[in-house]
Formats: structure tokens, C-alpha cells, sequence
């Protein structure tokens, strides 16, 4: 988490305040980003994300170029057809926005109704500010205004190859439009924020079960098509395409400028091919240029492996060096569990593990 | 003709930062125990050409990223004739700082000539056959405890710090 980053800053903290972490930012959950706030102070502390509801981009673009298709006759107007395409994908990408700003809002009127004594925890220990203040049998009402409700994305990259064959790591127009996808959204957000006064925030959802779900449903629908719905899961929100052959710095400067724009949270995340505490130079390295080019929460994945039978910690290739044990727990981070081994994941995560390019 | 086995455009495993590491073919040690037996063959991979240089060397020239270059392989001090020129090209034209791994003992080296002379453009020498007996996986960037990583002095092609 970069404390420093412009837009992760709040103006009341003081190196001196023995409470100044109400004014740092902290992430819920692996990438909920809660800080900005309609209804009080500027902080995570107290609050939480109450919803969040994900558009699929792939789709809409997929969709928009179907159209752009139909409208222009000939197929050799590559340029005329790709204008069209972006054109009704960006009205496509505010509408289904606006579909779920009202959605969440519907949500949330029901959330609202619960009871405190449904939350004994939550509400009891004032883990929602102002919580603890309430009547077990009254409503949780206006105490969840602090909450955030996220409109988040997934699939940017596969959105792009829709619309112009190629990724945005590569394709500046492809970069361009997704860029502007998501600047639209946030406009949404401005719109819902006025209208309902509620915490929204645009989020690059940190899909699970969603990163095979809604490849599977238009690969029914739309066939298979390369680079868009070929593979067995989406690519996460606005990262570069995992398979893409691009340096850790092409990769950092392409996504970071996304973070300002997706204040519900994201990640930047590199894969390194070793040992990282053996090389302490090349993370600082990493961690200065995710810095300087407006990261706001970075990682930086590199493979751990454990001896299940001596406990040594290393990359191991096949056997364990030290004891010639055979039964390895193999470590990888993908969206944000550690704990786990690769044979835990879901079949989508784990295809996205095998193809995610080692930046090495 | 040099062999190339691969390129790593960004490895953290060959010295100190990230590092583009270049693996040449060949190798006269044999170390009992050598994870890549293949590499000894001096025509594994695919031939060095010019224009297989000069993509490298503008790879390397356009990453702002990287800490130095490594030579690995296979021994680059296998075929000195023909890794001095490559070498030298890598070592002037991009300026990096180089770490070179090699099967020889730095003893062995500054006796001999051929070998010698690539002294003047490596920063870092990573010396000594790899010992499987000697094998340790808790030692930084190289294998087994035999091996040393020494500093070159580029202007005499002599240890820094003898």
C-alpha cells in the first residue's frame, strides 16, 4: 500500500498524531479500497464496502463490435468499423454502469432494513461507526451510509481485443478506450453520488469464481473467439493481457495511471522468477518505480516453496535439497491468498497461474 | 559460431538486481550433478547471429529498468575467441555493469591468455566448477560452496580487492 500516493493521502495526518492511522488508508478485504466519504471523516476506520456488482466489459465490447460490423458495410474500413465500436461500447459501458448504480442502490435500501441484532459482532463492538449506539431491534438504517458500493470490471484487456484484435499493453487506442471506459464509469459514479448521496466508487473488481463464470457464458453465447473468449477465465479488470511478453516497468506504467481512477480498489501486481529475499536490490528497485508512477497498492509475486517434511523455504526444483523430501507445498500468490497451495484454486485461477508470464 | 540457449529479459537469480542473462553453449567442466547436462553441447540452442546481437543489445538498451548483465550458460569462457567480441560489444554499448559465471578458478584464468583478456570487461566473476558435495541452497546466486563471486578491476582485468 503506497500511504504516499497523492490520492491515498488525507490532509489531517500528522507524523506526531499517535492516532494518525484514522487518516491512512487501509484495505479491506485483499484490494476494497474505502476512504473517500460523503457523510464524515476521510478514512477506513469504522466503514466497510457494503456491495459491490461487477460489468462484464468483454461482453459489451463483443456486442458493440457486432454492431459496429453491421452499420459499416465494408469489411476492409478497419479504422471506421473500430470508431463505431468504441463509440457504442463507451454508451454501452454507461448504461450497464448506470444499471448498476441503480441496483446497488436497491440493495443497499434493503440492507438497511436488517436489524442490528443480526450483526452481534458489527454492530455490537461498533465495527460500523455508530453501531453500538443502536437498539438491537431497531433498523441498521443510515449507519451503513459510510459504507462504499462499488461498480467494478473485469476483462478490460479481452474488451480491447474485441474491438481492435490487439490488448491494450500493446495497442495505444486500445489503451485510449479503455481508459476512457473507465473514466466514464466514474462519471456515473459523480451522477449516482448525486442523486442518491451515497458512497460509490468505481472498482477494479478482484474477481474469483467471476473470471471463469462470465467467460464460460459468452463463450455459449459468442462462440470462441481469440484472445477474447478462448481462454478458460478473464483477464483481471484493467491488467495487461498475463500471457503478454512486456517488461516489469511496461507493465507498471500501463496499469498505474488506472489506480487514480478506480478508488473502490485495485492491484498492480509483477511475478518474479526467484527467491526475492536473496535479492533485496531488485524489490526496491520495484517498489520505486510503482511508486513513482502512481501505484496506489502493488505486489510483487514471487514463487515460495515449502518442504512439507523438514519445513525448508525455498524455490524448489522437484525434490527437497536439503532432505530429499518429495512432498512440496507450493506458495503462488493470485488474488491475494497466500495460504493456500496451487492445488487449492479454482480450475480458471489455476489456468491463469500457468499462463501468467514471469517477468524474467 | 556461438550457440545461444536463451535470454531472461528480467531475472532476479543471476546477481545482485534485475538483471538480463544471456546463456551461451558449451561447457568443458562436466560437474557431476550440472542441472543443465544439455548446455554442454557447444551447439545447443541456436546460432548467435549479428542480427541476434544486435536484438539483444537493443533489448537491453531499452528496459530503464535493469541493474547489469549476466553471462551464464553452458561456460561463456568455454569458446574465449568468440565471446571476447560479443562481450566486448555488450560491455561498450550498453555500459552495463557484468557478471560472468564460469567453470574455471580465477587462478586458472589469469594464466592463460585467451581467458585473461575477458577479464577487462567483466565487473563480477562468479568462479570454480559446481561441487556437489559442496552444494548448498542457502548461498546467494551461486551453488555450491566451492564457488566464489569475485570483484574485477576492469582496468587491470585483476581482482579489486586481492
Amino acid at each position: 500500500m503506497f500511504l504516499d500516493t497523492p490520492f491515498n493521502q488525507n490532509d489531517k495526518w500528522r507524523e506526531d498524531d499517535p492516532e494518525r492511522f484514522r487518516y491512512e488508508l487501509a484495505t479491506m478485504g485483499c484490494r476494497t479500497r474505502v476512504f473517500e466519504n460523503l457523510h464524515g471523516m476521510k478514512t477506513s476506520w469504522g466503514r466497510g464496502n457494503l456491495s459491490f456488482t461487477t460489468l462484464n466489459m468483454p461482453r459489451l465490447a463483443i456486442e458493440a463490435r457486432i454492431k459496429a460490423e453491421n452499420l459499416v458495410d465494408d469489411a476492409h474500413q478497419k479504422d471506421a468499423i473500430e470508431m463505431k465500436a468504441k463509440e457504442f461500447f463507451l454508451d454501452g459501458i454507461r448504461e450497464m454502469a448506470l444499471l448498476v448504480g441503480e441496483q446497488l442502490h436497491t440493495r443497499y435500501e434493503y440492507q438497511c432494513t436488517a436489524l442490528a441484532r443480526q450483526f452481534p459482532f458489527m454492530m455490537g463492538n461498533d465495527v460500523w461507526k455508530g453501531g453500538g449506539n443502536l437498539n438491537p431491534n431497531s433498523q441498521v438504517g443510515d449507519i451503513l451510509k459510510q459504507g462504499t458500493l462499488g461498480i467494478g470490471f473485469i476483462g478490460g484487456h479481452n474488451a480491447m481485443v474485441a474491438i481492435y484484435g490487439e490488448g491494450h499493453a500493446k495497442n495505444q487506442k486500445a489503451w485510449d478506450t479503455l481508459y476512457e471506459a473507465v473514466t466514464v464509469m466514474n462519471q456515473v459514479v459523480e451522477e449516482m453520488k448525486a442523486k442518491y448521496n451515497l458512497n460509490y466508487s468505481v472498482l477494479a473488481t478482484p474477481a474469483e469464481g467471476l473470471s471463469g463464470r462470465f467467460t464460460r457464458m459468452d463463450r455459449r453465447k459468442y462462440g470462441s473467439i481469440p484472445g477474447v473468449t478462448d481462454a478458460d477465465y478473464y483477464v483481471n479488470s484493467f491488467h495487461v493481457d498475463v500471457k503478454a511478453k512486456v517488461s516489469i516497468a511496461e507493465k507498471i506504467k500501463r496499469e498505474a495511471p488506472f489506480h487514480a481512477i478506480t478508488r473502490g480498489g485495485h492491484i498492480t501486481y509483477v511475478e518474479l522468477d526467484g527467491e526475492a529475499k536473496k535479492n533485496i536490490k531488485a524489490i526496491v528497485k520495484i517498489v520505486k518505480v510503482m511508486h513513482d508512477e502512481g501505484v496506489g497498492y502493488g505486489s510483487i509475486n514471487h514463487p515460495v516453496d515449502t518442504c512439507n517434511s523438514c519445513g525448508y523455504k525455498g524455490v524448489i526444483y522437484g525434490k527437497c535439497p536439503i532432505c530429499g523430501g518429495d512432498s512440496i507445498l507450493r506458495m503462488r500468490r493470485i488474488t491475494g491468498y497466500l495460504t493456500g497451495d496451487l492445488s487449492t484454486w479454482n480450475s480458471a485461477k489455476r489456468a491463469e497461474e500457468r499462463d501468467r508470464v514471469k517477468h524474467c | 559460431m556461438l550457440y545461444l540457449i536463451g535470454t531472461y529479459p528480467e531475472t532476479i537469480l543471476d546477481g545482485e538486481g534485475i538483471r538480463y542473462s544471456i546463456y551461451l553453449a558449451g561447457c568443458a567442466h562436466h560437474c557431476k550433478g550440472c542441472h543443465n547436462p544439455e548446455s554442454w553441447n557447444p551447439q545447443h540452442g541456436t546460432p548467435l547471429t549479428k542480427i541476434e546481437i544486435d536484438r539483444i543489445i537493443k533489448e537491453i538498451a531499452d528496459n530503464p529498468l535493469l541493474d547489469g548483465v549476466t553471462f551464464s550458460g553452458g561456460d561463456p569462457f568455454f569458446n574465449p575467441e568468440e565471446f571476447l567480441p560479443f562481450l566486448r560489444r555488450v560491455k561498450e554499448e550498453t555500459g552495463h555493469n557484468i557478471w560472468c559465471y564460469t567453470g574455471y578458478c580465477y587462478e586458472e584464468i589469469i594464466q592463460q591468455p585467451k581467458l585473461r583478456v575477458l577479464l577487462y570487461y567483466i565487473d563480477m566473476l562468479v568462479d570454480g566448477p559446481f561441487m556437489e558435495e559442496q552444494f548448498s541452497p542457502y548461498l546467494d546466486f551461486y551453488g555450491s560452496k566451492n564457488q566464489r563471486i569475485l570483484q574485477i578491476d576492469p582496468k587491470s582485468g585483476l581482482l579489486a580487492n586481492p
